[in-house]
Parts: structure tokens; sequence; C-alpha cells
């Protein structure tokens, strides 16, 4: 109990600042919901299963995108760290592109794709992989010759070589990538969900739903209460993502000695 | 130790006689001589020492008689066999134990055999090494979890696991702490004295570990090696560090030793080979 009491000082406080501002009334009440009412909308929410369903939409959304994004890197990362004929191929044209932020993308993939689900993914998934690619070429060439030296005197095969030192030794670069990629799929989801949800007519509000539709959504029928809830769910859930891949970054990297804090 | 030989059992390489004769440069561009007309021969079973400051190339030496680099002019033979790489019948041990962080003590020394074997063939082998060893517990530790001398144990049980004919040591127990280090130079002889016919070259900068270890030692000079002296270690085995006759040596090995580091090559005497 004692160990949670410090991790809960700050929430408190902010808790009850916000409750201060909405009772004297330090933003109209249209623009802004009360602790308590953000509270009820959620269980409204929960209850008739829309948060639900606008979360596995959003989910869906982020994980094809990531899972798109960082496998496409992880493939062009690993040729590219180990073979200079891919490099000079490919890694030019790679680290052209890299530089442009993600949602300088969004005007073409809307041009190509309108503001459907491949859009979306498609954003994500070029976060994914400028993050994931550098890391994998870096993680790679990161390796310690000494081993290197290990496998060559050993007298290993090329194929060896590269499953049994390169690699490995790629992986806590590459995880950390992942992670940082993961965070970043997240804003760029929201990014996407938010624009198409702006320029969707009628017609089209089937394909609005997600947690950033939610959001938008809310602010365009004034529901400040609902609009907060699109926020706190979407923390969670980008809270709960980067703690299993943390927990997939801790078991994959067992063997390795690191400062885990005083 | 004596190997049951199975017929998927590597064969041990004919004890190593190797001949060096070898004259390396720094780099192509850099003229800097790092071993100079260097020539001198191993016999089989023997455990030859070198002793050298920091920097004199002895380093270098080994890397050439192991392969991993092929920048020299001269030959290198092993068993009459022109060296022109690696080879797993020649064992090498580095000064750091250079254990693969991702792998469990027993893949570690596994990794070490020949990858076509059957696994299970591979980790019997392997753990013959360890319990040579005295390491057998270990096999499901990870690297991270090994003291400075159980590391090294596992460097040195994956050094021999292939049965070499030629185990290299390069100052591999520079980083140990004195009775550690003690302990593997215990081990060392006695895997050496153990494995009857495998020759050993230990490079070293530190006389008592070479004169406790080795059957003849040879100085090299400062700078551009080349052999400054040469002797042989009439010591009878096993060595006693407390005796007179062991303490007069190295006292005399030191001296001259020192003598020579801080003349420079410029006096040095060439023995007749």
């Amino acid at each position: 109990m004692k160990k949670f009491a410090l991790n809960l000082v700050i929430p408190i406080i902010l808790v009850a600042v916000w409750q201060l501002a909405v009772s004297e009334d330090w933003w109209p009440r249209t623009l802004i919901a009360s602790p308590r009412e953000v509270g009820a909308s959620l269980l409204d929410l929960l209850r008739s299963g829309e948060l639900l369903a606008h979360a596995r939409v959003s989910l869906i959304r982020l994980m094809s995108g990531f899972a798109l994004g960082a496998g496409v890197a992880l493939v062009l990362g690993s040729a590219v760290g180990l073979s200079t004929i891919a490099q000079r191929v490919f890694d030019p044209t790679i680290q052209a592109l890299t530089p442009i932020p993600p949602p300088a993308w969004i005007p073409l993939l809307i041009i190509f794709f309108g503001i459907g689900e491949t859009s979306k993914v498609g954003l994500i998934a070029i976060g994914a992989f400028g993050v994931v690619y550098l890391n994998a070429v870096q993680g790679i060439r990161s390796t310690d010759q000494r081993l290197v030296e290990v496998a060559q005197v050993l007298s290993k095969r090329r194929w060896e070589l590269i499953t049994r030192v390169l690699l490995p030794s790629a992986t806590p670069t590459v995880l950390t990538g992942m992670r940082v990629a993961l965070a970043l799929s997240w804003i760029l989801l929201i990014a996407s969900e938010l624009i198409s949800a702006r320029m969707a007519s009628e017609v089209v509000r089937a394909q609005g739903l997600g947690l950033g539709w939610l959001i938008f959504d809310a602010r365009r029928f004034s529901r400040p209460d609902e609009m907060i809830v699109g926020m706190i769910s979407m923390g969670v859930l980008g809270k709960l993502t980067d703690m299993a891949m943390l927990r997939i970054q801790n078991r994959l990297l067992v063997w390795r000695e690191s400062f885990a804090g005083v | 130790m004596t190997p049951t030989a199975t017929q998927n059992e590597p064969h041990r390489a004919l004890a190593a006689a190797v001949n060096v004769e070898a004259k390396a440069f720094k780099s192509n561009r850099d003229p800097v001589v790092v071993l100079r007309n260097l020539k001198f021969d191993i016999a089989a079973g023997e455990f030859l020492a070198i002793l050298g400051p920091s920097g004199c190339g002895k380093t270098t030496l080994l890397r050439l008689i192991s392969g991993l680099d092929t920048d020299y002019e001269g030959t290198i033979r092993i068993n009459s066999h022109t060296v022109r790489g690696p080879s797993r019948s020649v064992g090498i041990m580095f000064q750091e134990d250079r254990l693969l962080p991702w792998m469990r003590v027993g893949k570690n020394v596994e990794f070490a055999v020949d990858s076509t074997l059957p696994r299970s063939e591979k980790t019997r082998i392997a753990e013959q090494a360890l319990a040579l060893v005295g390491l057998s517990e270990t096999t499901r530790l990870w690297p991270k979890q090994l003291s400075g001398g159980m590391a090294k144990r596992v460097a040195l049980a994956r050094a021999v696991v292939n049965l070499p004919g030629l185990l290299l040591l390069d100052e591999p127990l520079t980083a140990l702490d004195t009775p550690t280090k003690y302990a593997l130079q215990d081990e060392i002889a006695r895997i050496h004295r153990e494995s009857a016919s495998m020759s050993t070259v230990l490079v070293t900068h530190d006389v008592s570990e070479a004169v406790y270890l080795s059957d003849r030692l040879l100085i090299l000079t400062p700078r551009d090696a080349h052999i400054d002296y040469e002797t042989p270690i009439p010591l009878p085995r096993p060595r006693d560090r407390t005796s007179a006759d062991f303490q007069d040596l190295v006292a005399e090995v030191t001296g001259l030793m020192l003598e020579k580091w801080r003349n420079g090559s410029r006096n040095s005497e060439r023995v007749e080979q």
C-alpha cells in the first residue's frame, strides 16, 4: 500500500485542481467537464459497449500499421546492415525519405488512398518504419568486432555468424527502436483519426470509428466529458501496449547486464 | 583426459609442429615494422611462452598463427600445412573472455563445436569440455552471472573443446586477481599436460607466469618484434613457485628482460637458432 502512496500524490493533486477549476468556472462549462462528469461518461460509454468498439478499431489500426512498418524495416534494415551492396542500393533513398516528418505524408496518402483505413495504417507504418529501420542498421553495425572474431576463429559459416552473432547483438537496439516506434505509432494514429474525422461527411461516418473519432465527435457536439474519456482511454491503451512491449523486451534481453536504478 | 573416440569424434590434429617465418607491417601505408624477421619453431607437445611488453607485436604474432590475419610476408606452417585462415584445430583464448552474452554457458561452448554434428553430439562434447575445467554445473548460467575466473574457465573450455593440436593463449590472465590467476595457471598447466600432444603458445608480459608454465621461453623486443633471447626452462614439473630455483630463474629472466627492453632493439643479442 505504501508503495503506491507516492505514485498517487501528483494524480490526486491534479484531480483536485481540476475539480476546483470546474467548480470555480475558470473555463465555461461547455468547454470543460468535471472529474465526476467524466467518470459518469466513462461508465456510460463502457456499459453501452461504444468505448470498447472504438478502442478495438483504434488498436487494430495501430497494430496493423506498426506490424507493417516495423516488419519491413526489420527486413530492409537487416539487409542493409549486413550487406554493403544492399546498403548502396537502399540506404541513400531511405535516408532521403525518413527525415520527412510522417504527418507531412498525410496529404499524399489522402490523395492516393482517401481518408479510409489504408491511409491511416499507411501513415503509422511510415512512422514506425523510419525508427525501426535506423535502429536495425545501427544495431547490426555496432556489433562488437571482438565477438565477430570469435566466430571467425571458430570457422563459422556466414549464416551462423549472422544468426548467432550479428542479429542477437542487434536485438537490444532494435527493441528500443520498436518501443519508440510504438509510441510514435499512437501519435500518428490519433493524428490520422482526427484528420479523417474532420474531413468525413455523414456518408462515410461508418469509417469514422476509433478513439480519435470519438474525441473529435465529442468536441463537435460539445461533449467535453466524452472528449476526456477518449483521451484517457488512449493513454491507458498506450500505456498497456508499451507495457506489453516492455515485457517482450525483458524476456528477450534476459541475458543483458544493465543498470536498474538506485 | 583420454577422450573416448567415437565415430563422430573430431580427429585431434597431430600435435602441431609450428614453423613461423614472418615479417609484418602495421598496414599497407604505414611502414612501421610490427614483426621483423621472426623465425622460430614450436615442437609438438611443447609449451612455449613468448614474453614481450605491450605493443611489441606479440598479439599480432598470435593472430597470424591463428589465421585471423593473413597480411604478412613469409610463411606459417602447422604440421607442414601453410596457414591460410582460421581452423578448428587451433584453439585460441583471448585477453577478454569474449563469451557471447546472449547464449548460456553450455551454448557458448557448443558454439565452438562443428555445427554439422547432431545436437546431442555437440552437447555431449561441450559438457565434456566444461567438466574438464570443473564447470559442469554452470551450463544453464548466463555469462553475466559468472565471476571473472569462471568466465575465463569457460573461455578455456571453449578453446579446447575441439581437441586442438595447437592452443594459443593471448595474455588471457592479465585481468584476474592473483589467487584466481594462479588457479587458472594450474588449470592451463593441467590441460596441457593431460592432452599429451597439444602444443601451447602463451603470450604474456608476466615473467613468473611464463616461467611457471613453459618448457621454453622467447623474449621479444619492444617495437619491432624479433626474438631477443631464448631459453629453455629446465625446472621439473609440477613447478613450485616457492622453490629457490624457480625464483632465481624468474629473477634472471626479469633482469634480462628489463635490460633488453630498456636498451631497445639496438643492443639485442641474437641467439643462434
